[in-house]
């Protein structure tokens, strides 16, 4: 018996000790994370009725006569507004992502190194990370925005939320001949930027983490050779920080998708499903079809970011 | 003359840079200004145009109406016990499995590897029916049945976690609640880039796998775990969809905060006009909610600081 315990490979104490280590992981993947995934895919594909007593799950094309995929088919095809809601969350996480990545590299370049009064800075860009997450963001940017406090929910819609306006900037650019659509693009950007500002707290973080990496002499041999401020950024800065840059790019995109958002503003989608779930309507069938409908094109978004972005700055930091 | 550009070069760069920074700096800083400013303003110059950032007078009374209303000791208290306490185990757990990931090759790791990543690509609204389900008839793998069965109804089928502590504590434990996933990813990062000699070192020492890590790896792993442990504490403590959906009855600082502009309308029985008279008292609200989180930011700052210097926090 203790022979057998013995003759246990290097190898296989490695991956025994390996198991223990995650083991806890494990047990919580199956019991919060699968198990539930499991019943929310089953409702998906049923149709779901509540009463008094609890729902009862009647399986789509077995229990009842409907469609299989009749859910989806609802959402896909039948019902044209959560379709715009899920194009609206694309688009906005699409600009986040690029906004908040080139603003958060810009702000930790600027952070970078030693300056009089470095820390007071440091400390004031890091604090959107607890100024803006939840319910208290939500409260104070309907407090700023004025009238529209007051609905039936708790959480209500603040719409534009806090925003400069920008109208006279619109104006100008109007009557300066530009592209109706693009001015529109530009204006909504700039009325967001409070928005991008506050939500690059980690990603400024992570930035300023991976330009200390980079040693000195590195620039100093550049300038050596000749090279000047632009040519070492892109010769040395980018190649190495690449990694960081889908760090960021992953993070915002999540970031953007997971919060919960608002009716009309926010993530609409994430609100859409929450609503059909847990709402006044409570339909666990529709809101599970919807939520993994979602998921599926935030699979989807994450492997596009991966060939994007991940793909090449994992072959430029090999390459060095 | 090249000393005079060059000192004259990096003047202007200075201006530049602060410039921009004074600039960014208040447009991050303006949500906080126009939190105090109406926490300390006494009501009825909410509506007063003359009153724009400083108030004519100051006054506590919105924030001591607002602790009344909030049951702001009750709702601390709930915070603490049911998000903050649940974080520090949640992170223990994820430091394990971020290490196990990191430095064990075992079969099945790149598949395991690619549930980590899903469960931080699946968003909670996807799970939380389900996840309703597992905490209300709370039956792991079947055990309680099997006990039921085999003792004769001498233990419940199932019990409900929905309200207890337990709905966040087993979670945390088992390094499943709210984004343990990016926390086991940093983790991970972290200690696949330290330097393996120091195990080596201790391996020969004599020192098992969970010594190791216990002795050599945690002590290198501070920073980044109390910075990671900063980043967790906010956001369990902002979350309102676990306050909401599992602990329900027991109110939060989150929870009690939504809750508190509906109070304030019934309290004061006003129109959608007359609101703004609420506005102070729910920016009071607001600041009694973050203040705990700012004390613990400006506890935490210099740690925060050397650790986004020294450790491996990109894992670059």
């Amino acid at each position: 018996m203790g022979d057998g315990v013995k003759k246990l490979t290097l190898r296989g104490r490695e991956a025994v000790n390996g198991y223990l280590f995650i083991l806890p992981w494990v047990i919580g993947l199956l019991l919060f994370f699968i198990a539930p995934m499991i019943e929310s895919i089953r409702f998906s594909f049923a149709e779901v009725s509540i009463s008094d007593s609890g729902f009862s799950v009647s399986i789509n094309g077995i229990d009842n006569a409907r469609n299989f995929w009749e859910n989806y088919r609802y959402f896909l095809l039948a019902d044209a507004s959560f379709l715009e809601k899920l194009r609206t969350t694309a688009l906005d996480t699409a600009a986040a992502v690029i906004v908040i990545t080139v603003f958060s590299l810009f702000v930790a370049a600027l952070l970078h190194g030693k300056f009089k009064g470095r820390n007071v800075y440091r400390a004031v860009f890091f604090l959107p990370v607890i100024m803006t997450t939840g319910v208290m963001y939500l409260l104070i940017q309907q407090g700023m925005s004025g009238g529209e406090l007051y609905t039936s929910t708790s959480i209500v819609d603040s719409g534009n939320a806090f925003t400069f306006k920008v109208t006279s900037l619109r104006d100008i650019m109007l009557q300066g001949g530009l592209n109706a659509d693009f001015v529109e693009a530009v204006t909504k950007l700039v009325n967001q930027i409070f928005n991008y500002v506050s939500k690059a707290g980690v990603q400024i973080l992570l930035f300023l983490s991976g330009l200390a990496k980079i040693p000195a002499s590195h620039y100093e041999a550049a300038k050596i050779e000749g090279a000047n401020g632009w040519e070492s950024f892109w010769k040395i800065t980018f190649p190495i920080i690449s990694p960081v840059i889908f760090l960021n790019t992953i993070y915002t995109m999540l970031d953007s998708f997971i919060t919960y958002g608002m009716e009309n503003s926010g993530n609409v989608t994430m609100y859409a499903i929450q609503q059909m779930g847990f709402g006044k309507v409570m339909r666990f069938d529709y809101a599970a079809a919807m939520s993994w409908i979602y998921t599926l094109m935030i699979i989807v978004f994450v492997l596009l970011a991966y060939l994007a972005v991940g793909l090449p700055s994992s072959k430029v930091t090999e390459g060095r | 003359m090249i000393k005079i550009k060059k000192r004259l070069w990096s003047a202007v760069i200075a201006v530049f840079r602060h410039s921009l920074l004074v600039g960014l700096s208040f447009v991050i800083l303006y949500p906080m200004l126009f939190m105090l400013s109406n926490a300390f303003k006494p009501y009825a110059q909410a509506r007063d145009p003359g009153v724009i950032w400083i108030p004519k007078s100051f006054t506590l009374y919105n924030i001591s109406e607002v602790i009344g209303f909030m049951d702001y000791a009750g709702s601390l208290l709930n915070t603490l016990t049911y998000t903050v306490l649940p974080t520090l185990v949640q992170l223990g757990s994820c430091l394990l499995v971020g290490y196990g990931f990191a430095r064990f090759r075992f079969p099945l790791k790149k598949p395991l590897f690619a549930l980590v990543l899903l469960t931080v690509v699946v968003p909670p609204v996807s799970i939380s029916t389900g996840l309703f389900q597992a905490f209300y008839h709370f039956n792991p793998f079947g055990v309680l049945g099997l006990l039921n069965r085999v003792t004769g109804g001498g233990v419940p089928n199932s019990v409900n976690l929905i309200g207890s502590h337990w709905v966040t504590f087993i979670p945390a434990a088992f390094a499943a609640s709210l984004r343990s996933g990016i926390y086991i990813l940093i983790f991970r990062q972290f200690f696949a880039s330290m330097p393996r000699e120091l195990e080596e070192a201790a391996r020969i020492d004599g020192c098992g796998a969970f010594r190791t890590f216990r002795s050599v790896m945690l002590p290198n792993a501070q920073n980044i775990a109390i910075t990671a442990l900063m980043l967790a504490i906010v956001w369990n403590w902002n979350d309102y969809y676990t306050a909401a959906s599992f602990i329900r009855a027991k109110y939060t600082i989150a929870t009690s905060l939504s809750e508190l502009q509906d109070f304030l309308r019934q309290v004061i029985g006003a129109g959608a006009d007359d609101m703004t008279i609420a506005t102070t008292r729910i920016q009071a609200g607001v600041l009694l909610g973050i203040a705990p989180l700012l004390a613990m930011y400006l506890a935490f700052q210099n740690r925060l600081a050397e650790s986004i210097e020294t450790a491996g926090l990109t894992g670059i």
